[in-house]
């Protein structure tokens, strides 16, 4: 699988699960506000990192962090779906644990020197 | 399977579908009305938009990557123009909501009959392309 193969799964991950929410407010003509429009930008960061990590499995199934990570992305979309529906914007405060992990991983390994994010 | 085929169809299938439900609500807010009041089919409607554009992504995919098109075969470019002329009336549906939809998703679904008939004529005869003439 080559780079824009990655690249167009990642994407298609994303728009599905950012436009699935959409659509069902949408459909059942529950109102759209700015925290709804918001959400939608969160869940596709989201469905697109949650694609590209879950794209090497084969990699990284047997790191503890690595499957925490994917857990997390989503409770992550989850929450972001909580605070479309319910036009809640601090759902996406809990939302936002997932990727702060995420960096948190990226830069614990970076200062270590090492290969790849998921250290254990 | 190409699942790369699969899931891009499927987003840009989700993407006509939310283009579908959008102009419901456009058109209903310039009548004063509910969606559910003004398009009767919607149920069907949308969830077709999705299923028909991913097969279409998914049909353009099988014409050109098993040699069709290559080859220059009549039975290959008929393929592909059938599958992009459902692709435009399925946005036509998507985008100009009107009465006449399900006529329209009916017609729009010759390519699918097209592809499935090659598909058992090639079965029945033996041949190991689906392009048959």
């Amino acid at each position: 699988m080559n780079f824009a193969e990655v690249v167009l799964l990642s994407a298609a991950g994303g728009v599905i699960a950012a436009l699935a929410p959409l659509i069902y407010l949408f459909y059942y003509t529950r109102p759209v506000t700015f925290t709804v429009w918001t959400g939608a930008v969160a869940a596709f960061i989201g469905g697109f990192i949650f694609t590209l990590l879950a794209l090497q499995w084969g990699l990284f199934y047997a790191r503890f962090t690595y499957i925490l990570a994917l857990a997390l992305l989503l409770v992550s979309i989850a929450y972001t779906y909580w605070g479309m529906f319910r036009r809640r914007w601090f759902a996406y405060l809990f939302a936002a644990a997932a990727w702060i992990y995420i960096i948190l991983l990226a830069v614990v390994a970076r200062a270590l020197g090492l290969g790849d994010p998921f250290i254990i | 399977m190409n699942w790369v085929a699969l899931l891009v169809g499927v987003a840009a299938g989700m993407a006509v579908a939310f283009g579908r439900v959008y102009a419901e609500r456009l058109v209903a807010r310039y009548f004063g009305l509910v969606p559910p009041l003004l398009f009767k089919h919607r149920d069907v409607v949308v969830p077709f938009l999705v299923l028909a554009t991913a097969a279409n992504v998914y049909a353009i995919w099988i014409t050109v990557a098993y040699g069709g098109i290559a080859a220059w075969r009549l039975s290959a470019l008929i393929g592909l123009a059938l599958t992009a002329a459902a692709q435009l009336v399925q946005l036509h549906i998507a985008l100009r909501p009107t009465n006449r939809d399900l006529q329209l998703a009916l017609i729009s679904c010759t390519p699918y009959v097209y592809l499935f008939a090659l598909y058992v004529a090639a079965l029945a005869t033996g041949r190991y392309s689906l392009w048959l003439f």
